[in-house]
């Protein structure tokens, strides 16, 4: 299969005078469809890492490519551009914009990439809150649902305009296992269902062993 | 654009203490910089026309004793400019009044008794008697005539610098609101006048009104050109009154400082309450750039809230202003007995140009915030949790 996603010598000094090298040299490729995990100790770089790959952060050396093209280069607007259409977040914490309902929330990726939608979008809104296990929240305010529904929703927002690459920071870091079981099993049926190529950073051994494959980072260096 | 509309309008309507905070400010501040705008434009009008109703706009005297053709010059002058409405000889010399072995200082002014209307309004400030209708008919003023015991129908006598005598019929009594005048001045026609001084058929100054007595000096440098005679020299009321126009443009400066601070007060307000809300809602501007929204949406969202800010604030301060007003009437007019001590003109165009500026200036406001905003990258919100 074709890679999404290849970083070349890609290397991440935080600081300007004592200086703190986060990624060292990291060579990297992410297949298309692939469900993959990212395990190291906290500090040893991995959400920095996430970062890059997600255009959120520049690289200080090393090249990012995404389905062929070089991104580390591009500007600002057009990596929001990028990241618009074909990049979903999940974060540890679910920031659910507050201002808005459940259903609202789902559809901001859409209202950022077009003003105005129809009802067609509204219903694939609906159907996502659906998939994700939560058909009679829609009109609810974020801030009145449980952890675990929020997270829901933040996943139903990172589907919304169909993205190619779905990365998740910690999603269930927050979450008791029972709710971590429900999300890492609807993010397994997204990865078959619409062969969304995901990456999910984790702390728990056991969630990382049921992914395709595990990548170790150990002080900015991938060791698996 | 229509993404930032709809994220602004949120944000605005769930802080809606904050929102009512910052409208309550641009409201105040606007209905104090329109008030005080247009109690001072009340006042510099009804002192103005106070002045200028009962003063010449522009007056010619002769350098030498009188102006001889006169009759001439009235024809000319009219035809200089279009503005001017009536050109009115007037005789004026020093003299004494004497009435039951009582003599006063006087100054006698004769004109034709049309003109006296056109230039003084003078049927409107005689209070007792009727107006100059026959050759050889006074008026004299109130604090004269009280000091003199002066009745309608009283026969005076008019005393030159040259013993020379006139008797004269008094036939009204005007008040001219200012004691000097009603104390000195003594109003009689033209023939009386020129008779008296004999001097014949001369006059010792032209008086002009004009139908835009604001800009009487322009009209009076044009008439001074237009004439050319270096035998006479030409007055307006702006430089016979200099004291006063002075203190009006001083007062003019005072009010426009105030409307400056109190705006600058205002935009500065908005600065810090917006860039308060930019860091209040880091966390969603950072979401949202994550989401891909483009920096400059991001920015404008502050933008478009400011600018919402300034329309309602702006209204309501509007509105807030005619309360002002009202009160600021009633308050007045309860000690003044009746009309209120300045009379406000409700000048629209002053109202909807200062809106105008406000809004801009409130809008402007968030520029700052605004570019907090654009410059904020989504790693900063993320890594901060």
């Amino acid at each position: 299969m074709d890679s999404i996603i290849e970083l070349k010598n890609i290397n991440k000094i935080y600081g300007r005078k004592v200086k703190t090298q986060v990624l060292d040299n990291i060579n990297l490729s992410i297949e298309e469809g692939s469900f993959n995990s990212i395990i190291g100790a906290s500090g040893s770089g991995k959400t920095t890492l996430l970062n890059i790959i997600g255009m959120l952060d520049k690289p200080t050396s090393g090249q990012v490519e995404m389905q062929g093209k070089r991104i580390d280069k591009m500007s600002r607007r057009s990596l929001a551009s990028i990241r618009n259409r074909e990049i979903g977040f999940v974060f540890q914490f679910h920031y659910l914009l507050p201002e808005f309902n459940a259903i609202e929330n789902v559809l901001m990726p859409q209202t950022i990439k077009k003003s105005f939608y129809g009802r067609k979008t509204r219903e694939k809104a609906k159907e996502l809150l659906e998939l994700v296990g939560l058909p009679n929240v829609r009109k609810n305010k974020v801030y009145n649902l449980s952890g675990g529904e929020q997270q829901r929703v933040a996943i139903a927002r990172a589907l919304m305009n169909n993205p190619k690459i779905i990365l998740a920071d910690e999603p269930t870091g927050n979450l008791d296992s029972h709710a971590s079981e429900v999300i890492y099993s609807i993010f397994r049926d997204i990865n078959k269902k619409f062969g969304t190529t995901f990456i999910i950073i984790t702390h728990d051994e056991r969630i990382a062993k049921k992914t395709d494959r595990i990548i170790e980072i150990v002080d900015g260096v991938i060791t698996h | 654009m229509f993404t930032a509309l709809k994220i602004a309008w949120r944000f605005l309507i769930n802080s809606k203490i904050q929102t009512l905070v910052i409208i309550l400010g641009i409201a105040i501040g606007i209905s104090v910089q329109i008030f005080v705008g247009l109690l001072s434009k009340g006042l510099e009008t009804s002192l103005l026309d106070k002045v200028v109703g009962n003063s010449t706009h522009i007056t010619i005297y002769p350098k030498n004793k009188t102006i001889e053709n006169y009759h001439e010059k009235q024809d000319k002058i009219k035809k200089l400019d279009s503005k001017v409405t009536s050109v009115a000889p007037v005789v004026e010399y020093n003299a004494s009044i004497n009435f039951n072995h009582m003599y006063e200082p006087i100054q006698v002014r004769g004109f034709v008794s049309k003109d006296l209307d056109s230039l003084y309004n003078i049927k409107d400030k005689i209070y007792k008697g009727r107006a100059i209708k026959n050759t050889g008919e006074t008026l004299i003023g109130k604090e004269l005539s009280e000091k003199l015991g002066l009745k309608i129908n009283d026969d005076i006598y008019i005393i030159t610098g040259d013993r020379s005598k006139k008797l004269l019929k008094v036939v009204g009594l005007y008040d001219f609101q200012t004691m000097k005048v009603n104390k000195t001045l003594v109003i009689t026609d033209l023939k009386a006048a020129q008779d008296l001084e004999g001097f014949g058929d001369a006059a010792t100054s032209l008086e002009l009104s004009t139908s835009d007595p604001y800009n009487a000096d322009i009209i009076a440098s044009k008439i001074e050109k237009g004439l050319s005679d270096k035998n006479l020299k030409i007055e307006n009321w702006k430089v016979q009154n200099k004291l006063l126009v002075s203190a009006i443009m001083g007062e003019k400066i005072c009010s426009i400082v105030i409307q400056l601070s109190v705006m600058i007060a205002a935009v500065l307000s908005i600065i810090s309450i917006m860039s308060i809300s930019v860091v209040q809602k880091y966390k969603q501007i950072g979401i949202l750039k994550a989401m891909g929204i483009k920096d400059g949406s991001a920015a404008f969202v502050f933008i478009i809230q400011a600018f919402m800010l300034g329309i309602v604030g702006t209204c309501l301060g509007v509105g807030l202003t005619y309360l002002y007003i009202k009160g600021f009437n009633r308050f007045t007019s309860a000690s003044g007995g009746g009309i209120p001590l300045v009379t406000i003109v409700i000048d629209y165009s002053f109202i909807i140009k200062l809106s105008i500026i406000d809004i801009m200036a409130a809008t402007l406001a968030a520029f700052f915030p605004a570019i907090k905003s654009f410059k904020l990258t989504p790693v900063e919100v993320i890594k901060n949790g």
